[in-house]
């Protein structure tokens, strides 16, 4: 069982201990790319037996059920009573990480003619284009010029107030809920609901002002 | 409720020019203050706050552009989440290129997300979708085309909504939902189906004809429930009835089964299942069909002339009953019989939309035994389909099958069956052997409607046709009477003596499924929460069958712990109650029916008993009753237009304020016992009157009637909803000022009420909608929302510190919410009429309200009895009931192993501050055994709950355990792939030998000679108990389990695929699989039979076995059948174990964030008297 090390970290991680996040980021990291290394083995339907929680549809996962999977492999099933809250809260980051690194891996891709893959999101009908401005792309993608922005965009938040930066990787990384990010910044979830609404007004705002730019 | 400094503090203004970090924190109040304000109040607020500094105006004026497109980041979120097509292969050294050849969807309709598209139809596009809320699960979601009225399918649809509801049949898919997406189109949300069109199916898999019937027979019964329901489908055919094959593993159990069971029990063993889809949506979706309408439109709404009967072929599409699905059914038996459709479907097509009313109206088709000859060219591969000689198959079609075939498709619906409950019959007649009820095609009524189409033939030919009629209809009863005969012979000889007990037992069999059908409706409505069809449903079972399931249903439509009649009216009931200051005594209104007088009843708050009656002067319906403050008097409203006093020890009548309007509709104290306020019917004056003096000292003319509330610590302000928005009024003002609060507008209603709390700081407001919102008054800015009353609320009352908010409903129900957060903390069931009051007692432990009666409720913030949050929130691993059914004990986390009283869930004792992982009590009662973070194991006495012994630790971490029934023997698996042995010391005895793989699941068989361990192998494995020694794998197949449990004579198994098994023990012979649950199984428990108390010590063998699952249900079967029984969904997702009560009434399940629910038998009030009687236990410190 590789991972006592994660379990250990986990038990002695306290609310709002950030250590711990820097401790298991590299692990959690390379474990993401592992699991989803090994789906794309597995073929379509992969070999997963009732495995409810997995996405067994084709090659892809959802970020989401990776890092479930990721928690499972790195904590186990036994472990999950503590330090839950903050391995997602690890994850979070890391799959920025990954999900950043693919973006820019894609973008360079595209700029040298190499294969299009979309980190797309086909919208049936047609889509609404989010809030009163077009964005470029009509919305129907959030291909990965977006998502290095919102990568900058929270680094920048976080400069700003830190806390709120933290409350939208694990909300918008992680999928996390208001419970869970209280629990680990150790603040309450009215604090948690006040953070997320200033972080994406925040965020709001200012993917406008590149959008209009 | 946040640490963040109060931004109104005068001190804030002063504070330093803050750096940049706090410039936002800074803004970010602002905002947070301002953001639910109207646009100019905004503007003013942000002005003042911000006081000239420019960067922070700037900011807040940001945030605030911010938030008018909360969706930009609401969506790139939802989209990373979700995001499907992430192409691993760009992260990854050496991945797979294909990764983008699958074109999933993603988007967000409602509540569903959509996963992928499945397939289009004639009326639309049909997705695979995720539903997160209110419970996660996969479902097919079918977006309509363009070009209907949304508004009018999604209305239509809502029509049928009830009724479709209560169709619970394996063969049905459920439709769950209707709405329309944000660009306007109508869409269903069913469940979804994996399976081909049947069709498709049956020649794929060359089903031979008899396995073709038994399709059939499964769609007829399936119509036949939906039938009996109300509902008819409209548009049967091949792509509405799915097919979904299940094979492979299961075909052994089958074998086994159908040994072991009733022979009348057919339907769950069949290896292929068909279920019905789009039920609801072809009576939603169907256009009129007028002259007007043209053909291409018709053809596109229909879609489908084939499968068309005669009368919807018709010009009014108004027509159609249950036997319009009778002939429909009849096409597709046709087609899976002939491979062809009645009609040729190139013609029904080609023709003129005349021309094909014609066709479907008037001409008769061949029966499939011609059609086949006919189609010599077609014949072969027709045959070779259904694994059978082209010859042999002809034969078999040609008589009874076409009878029961032309008998559907029969043009005057009048002499098709009548029900497609009857063809089902005549399909297991045929199947069986029977002689069928289908006679052959009525050939004087052809014969007629040849008379009818041919008026002026020539009489030769007609002559003809009478002499040939003759002759059939004599050789074919011949025929059908010979073959009779010779089948009752056989059935005769095959009988013998089993006519009775097969009577009875069809019987028994019948009354089984109407068992099971009502409780699944019951269940169905229970959740949708439709109380009155669960109650329905629930009386109509039959008292004989009725078990656990229906005891737990039943428990949850009632919580009260009490309830007293209240007064009764002939149209209206139980429309008040306050409770004494004291608590000891509540108020309701009374009616002497004798006299015809009306006043007040004082009755004692615990019994209901009657004390005082206060009687004077009212000649009509008296609305309201309420306590003064200090408990002296009483006022009383009444339509007859006066308000009156009473003195509460003596119940006479001290004074009547005349209103000198025509009706008064509540009348009630101010906090403070000065003031009287009441509240007339639409267009009079709210008056107030002096307490003491009784004078009028106000008359509020225009502010609106029905209800209005003092508002405590202002001194001359009161509330009003009424027809307007909530309004805040100073009666000293002789021209009324008022304020509206800014940010409501939709508030135009009569059914408005607003209440404030008992600080006056706050207020709760609520329109028709039911919809609830809690406002400050000072700013007016909405602090909490809260949804989920079905109808508008008609009284709303605080608890002493405002923490909480009750409501009652014309929706029947009354719940309780929390005023910070706004979550419905309770819902209390029980009522079975309006709810027209609702209070909270002084102490705020109870709540009263009037419906039909007086009910009386525990408050209970978090739900206690049905929920358990952990001390550390840090969830549970593991949780079980002591053998004496005292006490639950918990492990898991920073919480350790604890324990409560089982009957209150109050915290016994923390017996371990260790990490604890396993809990385990010996059967006996005499030991509980635990597993810590260490590895170590713990003995523990159950009576002083000191620690006995531990075990050295392993360091690699223990994934299973089992405990026998003395805790002589203690088995462990550790994450490392060992097995060990240990005493009842905690002493090692011996590494079991051969132990090569970790294990979660292991138990001691019942003699406890053994311990059988899941080893991840094909079989189970097994040590000696005694020793630890090997013994051979046992002869059972399973793998991967979760748990093991014995009980009389059985084993359970629980598999991680999803499904359990039920062995006889120690055969090892397979009863049954329990299959349904649509994720990982996590447990499998029997419920043991006996819930009363008198006879809870003698053990009966268990009716019922519950199995959760992470697909976050819990299902219920019956042990002699292996019928699911029930579904009940957990509360929470993700569910992680169950554990139940030495007697049985009690379910508990354990999630893995943060807490426990209980699903119990036994109504609350039971439990409630039963927990009041508990001693009383001071926790450990």
């Amino acid at each position: 069982m590789r991972g006592f090390s994660v379990a250990d970290v986990l038990s002695k991680a306290q609310p709002g201990d950030e250590r711990s996040v820097a401790e298991l980021l590299p692990l959690v990291y390379a474990e993401l790319k592992v699991i989803a290394a090994r789906e794309l083995d597995r073929g379509p339907e992969g070999a997963g037996g009732g495995a409810g929680g997995r996405w067994r549809g084709g090659h892809t996962l959802q970020p989401t059920a990776l890092v479930h999977e990721a928690f499972l492999k790195l904590v186990g099933n036994d472990k999950k009573w503590s330090g839950r809250d903050h391995f997602m809260a690890v994850a979070s980051k890391a799959m920025r990480q990954v999900l950043v690194d693919h973006a820019r891996k894609k973008n360079s891709d595209k700029r040298g003619g190499g294969k299009r893959v979309e980190l797309n999101i086909q919208a049936i009908g047609p889509t609404e284009p989010a809030g009163h401005g077009a964005n470029g792309d009509g919305g129907q993608s959030i291909g990965g010029l977006r998502v290095v922005e919102l990568d900058s965009l929270l680094t920048e938040l976080a400069a700003s107030s830190e806390r709120a930066a933290r409350v939208a990787e694990m909300h918008v990384f992680g999928g996390m809920d208001q419970e869970q990010i209280a629990r680990v910044l150790d603040v309450s979830r009215m604090t948690v609901n006040r953070d997320w609404a200033v972080a994406r007004a925040w965020l709001a705002a200012k993917m406008r002002e590149t959008r209009d730019e | 409720m946040s640490e963040r400094t109060d931004p109104a503090d005068p001190g804030a203004k002063h504070t330093p020019r803050p750096n940049e970090g706090s410039l936002l924190d800074r803004a970010g109040e602002i905002f947070l203050e301002v953001r639910e304000l109207d646009p100019l109040a905004r503007e003013e607020v942000v002005e003042r706050k911000c006081a000239g500094f420019i960067e922070l105006k700037n900011l807040v004026q940001l945030l605030l552009s911010g938030d008018q497109e909360p969706l930009t980041v609401e969506r790139l979120a939802e989209d990373i989440r979700a995001a499907r097509e992430v192409d691993w292969t760009h992260v990854l050294p050496g991945g797979s290129p294909e990764a983008s050849a699958a074109l999933l969807a993603n988007d967000r309709i409602g509540n569903y997300r959509v996963l992928e598209r499945l397939g289009e139809g004639g009326f639309g596009v049909v997705f695979h979708a995720e539903q997160e809320r209110p419970i996660r699960r996969r479902v097919a979601l079918k977006i309509i085309k363009l070009g209907m009225d949304t508004r009018q399918v999604v209305a239509r649809f809502e029509a049928e909504r009830q009724a479709l509801a209560m169709m619970d049949h394996p063969n049905i898919a459920k439709v769950f939902d209707a709405g329309a997406t944000e660009t306007g189109r109508p869409y269903f949300v069913m469940e979804l189906v994996r399976g081909s069109p049947i069709t498709e199916y049956c020649d794929r898999k060359k089903l031979t004809i008899r396995q073709r019937l038994e399709l059939m027979s499964q769609v007829c019964d399936a119509l036949q429930h939906a039938h009996q329901k109300g509902v008819i489908h409209r548009d049967i055919k091949p792509s509405n009835v799915l097919v979904e094959g299940i094979e492979g593993s299961r075909d052994q159990g089958i074998e086994k089964r159908k040994s072991s069971l009733d022979p009348s029990m057919p339907r769950s063993l069949d290896p292929f299942r068909a279920k019905i889809i789009d039920f609801g949506i072809a009576k939603a979706t169907s256009a009129r069909l007028t002259e007007k309408t043209i053909f291409t439109e018709f053809r596109q709404m229909i879609g489908t002339p084939e499968y068309m009967s005669p009368e919807q072929a018709g010009e009014s599409n108004e027509d159609v009953d249950t036997r319009t699905d009778v002939y429909s059914a009849g096409v597709l038996l046709y087609e899976l019989l002939t491979g062809s459709t009645p009609f040729d479907s190139q013609r029904l097509r080609s023709a003129a939309f005349g021309e094909m009313q014609r066709i479907i109206r008037e001409e008769e088709p061949p029966r499939p035994s011609t059609k086949l000859t006919n189609k010599k060219e077609s014949l072969d591969t027709v045959a070779a389909a259904r694994d059978v000689p082209p010859a042999k198959l002809t034969s078999a079609i040609r008589g009874e099958l076409d009878w029961i075939v032309m008998k559907a498709l029969e043009k005057d619906r009048a002499r098709r069956y009548d029900s497609a409950g009857s063809m089902a019959r005549d399909l297991h007649r045929y199947l069986a052997g029977e002689a069928v009820h289908a006679a052959p095609p009525s050939r004087s009524y052809a014969a007629r409607k040849f008379l009818q189409r041919h008026r002026g033939p020539v009489l030769a030919a007609l002559l003809f046709s009478a002499t040939l009629i003759a002759g059939l209809v004599g050789t074919s009863i011949g025929f059908f009477r010979a073959d009779e005969r010779r089948r009752d012979a056989v059935k005769q000889r095959d009988r013998a003596d089993a006519s009775t007990a097969e009577a009875m037992a069809q019987k028994r069999q019948a009354e089984w499924q109407a068992y099971l059908a009502n409780i699944g409706a019951a269940m169905t409505a229970l959740r949708t929460g439709e109380w009155v069809a669960a109650r329905v449903r629930l009386d109509a079972c039959s008292p004989g069958l009725r078990d656990w399931e229906w005891r737990y249903a039943t428990s949850q439509l009632d919580t009260s712990v009490r309830s007293f009649d209240g007064v009764r009216f002939p149209h209206l009931n139980g429309l008040d109650v306050d409770v004494a200051p004291d608590g000891r005594t509540i108020v309701t209104p009374y009616h002497e029916p004798d006299t015809g007088r009306w006043g007040a009843q004082i009755s004692d708050a615990k019994t209901g008993q009657g004390r005082v009656i206060l009687l004077g002067g009212h000649t009509e319906r008296v609305q309201t009753a309420r306590f003064s403050p200090d408990g002296t008097r009483i006022v009383t409203a009444s339509v007859d237009g006066s308000a009156r006093l009473y003195d509460t020890r003596d119940g006479h009548e001290v004074a009547v304020l005349h209103t000198g309007d025509t009706e008064v509709v509540m009348a009630s104290f101010d906090p403070a016992g000065r003031r009287i306020i009441c509240c007339p019917q639409h267009g009079q004056p709210i008056r107030v009157f002096n307490a003491k003096s009784l004078a009028e000292i106000a008359s509020l003319a225009d502010a609106g009637p029905y209800s209005a509330y003092l508002v405590p610590g202002c001194d001359s302000a009161l509330v009003t909803g009424g027809f307007n928005p909530p309004m805040l009024w100073d009666w000293t003002i002789t021209a009324p000022q008022t304020r509206s609060f800014a940010p409501i507008t939709n508030y135009s209603t009569i059914s408005n009420l607003a209440t404030p709390t008992r600080d006056g700081k706050r207020l709760a407001a609520t329109n028709q909608s039911g919809i609830i919102r809690l406002i400050d008054r000072v700013s007016g800015r909405i602090e909490a929302t809260m949804r989920g009353h079905r109808g508008q609320v008609s009284c709303m009352a605080f608890n002493a510190d405002g923490s909480l908010l009750a409501s009652a409903s014309l929706d029947g129900t009354v719940r309780v919410w929390d005023t910070t957060t706004g979550d419905q903390v309770q819902l209390l069931l029980g009522h079975t009429a309006y709810v027209w009051a609702v209070v909270f007692s002084p102490d705020g432990s109870m709540l009263y309200s009037a419906g039909g009666d007086v009910r009386v409720w525990p408050v209970r913030p978090h739900d206690i009895a049905e929920y358990m949050q952990t001390a550390s929130n840090q969830g549970l691993l593991s949780l079980r009931y002591s053998p004496d059914g005292r006490y639950l004990l918990t492990a898991g986390g920073k919480d350790g192993a604890r324990l409560y009283d089982s009957r209150n869930h109050q915290l016994v004792r923390v017996i371990d501050t260790a990490t604890t992982i396993h809990i385990e009590f010996s059967a006996d009662g005499g030991r509980l055994i635990t597993t810590n973070g260490a590895g170590c194991i713990r003995v523990w006495n159950t009576e002083s709950w000191a620690l006995l012994a531990e075990s050295g630790a392993n360091p690699d971490g223990i994934s299973g355990i089992a405990v026998n029934r003395d805790a002589t023997r203690i088995a462990v698996s550790t994450w490392k792939h060992e097995g060990m042995l240990y005493d009842g010391n905690a002493g090692l005895i011996t590494a079991l030998p051969g132990f090569d793989h970790w294990s979660g699941a292991m138990a001691f068989t019942p003699d406890g000679a053994e311990v059988i361990v899941d080893a991840h192998r094909e079989q189970l494995r097994r040590w000696r108990a005694s020793d630890g020694a090997a013994l051979p794998d046992l002869p059972i197949t399973a793998s991967s389990l979760h748990s093991i449990e014995f009980g009389p004579g059985l084993m359970l198994l629980s598999h991680e695929a999803g499904h359990a098994t039920l062995w006889e023990w120690p055969a090892g012979t397979l009863v049954h699989e329990l299959q349904g649950h649509g994720g990982p199984a996590r447990g499998a428990v029997f419920l043991p039979a006996s819930q009363t108390a008198a006879d809870s010590s003698a053990p009966t063998a268990p009716t019922r076995i519950a199995t959760i699952a992470r697909d976050g249900t819990i299902r219920l079967w019956d042990c002699a059948t292996g019928n699911e029984v029930a579904v009940i969904h957990t509360r929470r997702p993700f569910p992680e174990q169950l554990a139940v009560s030495p007697d049985g009434s009690e379910i508990a399940v354990n999630f893995e964030d943060i807490d426990a629910q209980f699903l119990s038998s036994i109504p609350l009030r039971d439990r409630a008297a039963g927990a009041q009687g508990a001693s009383v236990h001071s926790p450990a410190p």
